[in-house]
């Protein structure tokens, strides 16, 4: 088969097999280029000279459903933090409301599947870091109630309940309201994300998970040693959990050259007053300054590919996904430059001799059971206790 | 179909009339015949929407009360409540001034109503057969005619929004439908261009705007800005009882010209120590702001702390105070608009200001 075959082919395997994709920036990325005014960023149009992200390219990359991210910074705290990603949501809702043709709110394993019958792209959310609900459950269950179906449990800092994998570990691991946060979650049917944790916190939660947990963008530490990166010690407890680790496309954590070059970068970035994460416009042109004096190491979807075949390897076919994490970084791999570049990835899996079927589990059927397990998990529960009021 | 014949309109000529005033015997206010009995016939049709209860917040600190039987421990239970004749009730999301969530930072007025609102939901919840969640106009009686009564929840506190709707449009659709502007940044001193903005999403939102506790400059400021009818939840007349907290007569006649409602509380403190004195404040709203615009906010759900008006110590006193202004010589007319029918018009007009809003803008 010819590499023009092969895209060939992967297109086709997406047309029925779409990309549950795990975690996606854009609500932060219109959030920070335009305050949410969506006519400034008309995602319904061709975006590329501002975003990773846009309905023509989701098209064309062959993007069944999407958990948004509703991420705010790690660095907000109390109310801030709650009310930032309040306004994410509801950011959300708005683009849903505004591309009815293309996107769909979904809630449920079965919106998924409908959404896909119906050819629209269905329409998650994902909370990115325990700060979002300021240490209390209630506003854990109201994220739920606004839709929010997956929590990740830290995102860069370490949080009072849980160690971040890139901050100073505080808990060695998860406190007990942490664990309490875990049962919660597993009880209202919010899934478990551990990208972001530290490896402690990733053990602690299969620990006490009773529904299958998540990694929304995370890939294998054995193929490049980064913390962001899921152990394999932690990937072989997947197949017992029941859940799905989704790998990452972000060269800084899956292209070992890359590691050192990006933390270059990023001094660089906030030297000049910026956020390291920032991704505007201005903090792009810093960023392409910078390589001009010092070349970029750039990942491709063979990078991504080694991960996943190492993952599929550790943790089993059943249990792996794609979270390319578009519009949340600065860079991307060459070929997977944007959301339109999943067919890349596919045909390079199908030239590593990947079957159909193991790719429609990668693509779509392994993050909607991981889904439909934790509702099931949550009715079982939620049959037998009450809402926890535990407090810190 | 009894209740038609007790409809009140159909016999307006009941022995209500002069020689009943100055009763002071709040145990026997039926010196005039039949008074007492009138008034819970009357309730029975028009049961009393009433527009402040903190139990939410009582609950919140106090989990193990349970209102499905009477409990002395606390003012409202849904025994009482029935007893009294309510069957819509609005429950207050505030925290009190000075107290936050247990073991929390002051900065979490945002994460404290979420609290809150998971506390009223699990109450509602908790209790089918008393209560039911009331998110429209029509819910009201839609609650009344299955013998429920219904729960709005609200206010919540206006100093949540801090530069955003987001987090406003996220209670809404949590279930909440009235916020109270006092306290908020953009209302303290007069409204601000941001307050301007929260006002015409309350009104796209069909949420009520709830003055109580502002000062009377930024009341007055609300009550124009606002395309539909704001609310008072919880008041009495200051110029009977001098209050901050009180319904000066500059606002009552803002909110006669917006066809607003000042509902009227049952707290010593604000409204005089008996039964009487809420009937006084209750002649002066009406005489001031007219019958269109007075209604009952009794603000009880709480553990027994708040000094209460003798005859007026639960919910289930209402039909005394009906009684007491049948005596005082208020049409019945009056009566239904103060217990059920100014409360169901005041959201309805929100809906249908919403509908109209809903065209022009979008969020």
């Amino acid at each position: 088969m010819s590499a023009a075959q092969r895209l060939e082919e992967a297109r086709g395997l997406l047309a029925e097999h779409p990309v549950v994709d795990g975690h996606n920036d854009l609500p932060w990325a219109l959030r920070n280029q335009v305050r949410y005014d969506l006519d400034r960023r008309d995602i319904g149009a061709d975006q590329s000279a501002y975003l990773h992200t846009d309905i023509p390219r989701l098209r064309a990359g062959g993007v069944g459903a999407q958990f948004w991210s509703v991420y705010v910074r790690s660095d907000f705290a109390g109310d801030e933090a709650v009310s930032a990603t309040l306004e994410q949501i509801d950011a959300v809702g708005q683009l849903i409301d505004r591309y009815p043709g293309t996107l769909v709110r979904a809630l449920t394993a079965d919106d998924m599947e409908a959404a896909r019958e119906g050819g629209r792209i269905a329409s998650l959310m994902g909370a990115e870091g325990g700060h979002s609900i300021n240490n209390s459950l209630a506003t854990l269950r109201a994220l739920h109630r606004l839709g929010v179906r997956y929590m990740t449990l830290t995102h860069n800092d370490t949080i009072d309940w849980a160690d971040s994998a890139t901050d100073e570990p505080r808990h060695g691991g998860l406190t007990d309201f942490g664990r309490e946060v875990v049962r919660e979650m597993n009880r209202v049917g919010m899934l478990v994300d551990l990208s972001h944790v530290a490896a402690t916190t990733m053990r602690d939660a299969i620990a006490v998970s009773s529904a299958p947990v998540i990694f929304s963008h995370s890939s294998a530490r054995a193929v490049c040693d980064h913390p962001r990166n899921v152990p394999d010690d932690v990937l072989e407890l997947l197949p017992v959990n029941g859940g799905v680790a989704m790998a990452t496309f972000v060269p800084k954590f899956i292209l070992p050259a890359a590691v050192e070059w990006t933390a270059a970068a990023d001094e660089n970035l906030r030297a000049h007053g910026f956020h390291h994460l920032d991704t505007s416009p201005e903090a792009m042109e810093l960023h392409r300054a910078f390589e001009a004096g010092r070349p970029r190491p750039v990942a491709t979807a063979a990078t991504v590919a080694d991960h996943l075949d190492h993952m599929r390897e550790v943790a089993g076919v059943d249990h792996i996904g794609i979270g390319g994490d578009y519009d949340g970084t600065a860079f991307t791999p060459s070929g997977l430059d944007d959301v339109a570049g999943y067919p890349n990835l596919i045909a390079e899996l199908l030239a590593r001799g990947w079957s159909r079927a193991d790719l429609a589990k990668l693509t779509w059927s392994n993050a909607v059971r991981a889904l439909r397990d934790a509702e099931a998990e949550a009715r079982a529960l939620s049959a037998s206790r009450g809402p926890s009021n535990a407090h810190l | 179909m009894a209740d038609l014949q007790d409809d009140p309109h159909a016999d307006p000529s009941l022995p209500v009339g002069p020689g009943s005033v100055g009763i002071e015997d709040v145990s026997a206010p039926a010196a005039v015949p039949g008074a007492l009995e009138r008034a819970a016939e009357l309730l029975a049709v028009h049961p009393v929407a009433d527009g402040c209860n903190s139990l939410v917040w009582t609950l919140s600190q106090s989990p193990y009360h349970d209102i499905d039987t009477p409990d002395t421990g606390i003012d409202t239970d849904i025994p009482r409540l029935r007893a009294g004749g309510v069957g819509a009730q609005f429950w207050s999301l505030l925290v009190p001034p000075g107290r936050t969530r247990e073991g929390g930072a002051a900065d979490q007025v945002v994460s404290d109503t979420l609290e809150l609102i998971d506390v009223a939901l699990a109450l509602v919840r908790r209790y089918p057969d008393g209560l039911r969640l009331g998110l429209t106009a029509d819910d009201m009686m839609d609650a009344r005619n299955k013998g429920r009564i219904a729960s709005y929840l609200g206010p919540v506190s206006g100093a949540t929004l801090t530069g955003s709707l987001g987090a406003l449009r996220a209670f809404h659709a949590l279930g909440v439908r009235i916020l109270a502007p006092a306290g908020a940044p953009w209302a303290r001193e007069g409204l601000t261009a941001f307050g301007h903005e929260v006002v015409k999403e309350v009104n796209r939102l069909a949420m009520l705007l709830d003055l109580t506790g502002c000062p009377p400059v930024a009341a007055c400021q609300l009550a124009a800005a606002s395309k539909a009818p704001v609310i008072v939840s919880n008041t009495g007349a200051a110029a009977l009882t001098a209050h901050p907290d009180n319904v000066t007569d500059e606002v009552l006649l803002a909110l006669r010209t917006a066809g607003g409602l000042a509902m009227v509380t049952f707290d010593t403190a604000r409204t005089g120590d008996s039964l009487h004195a809420v009937a006084d404040h209750l002649d002066h709203l009406r005489a001031v702001a007219g019958p269109e615009c007075v209604g009952l906010g009794a603000a009880f759900g709480t553990e027994g702390a708040t000094p209460r008006p003798t005859g007026l110590t639960d919910p289930s006193g209402y039909p005394r105070l009906l009684a007491e202004l049948l005596e005082r010589g208020w049409p019945e007319s009056d009566l239904a608009l103060l217990t059920w029918g100014n409360a169901q018009r005041v959201l309805r007009d929100a809906e249908f200001t919403a509908r109209a809003a809903q065209h022009r803008r979008t969020p």
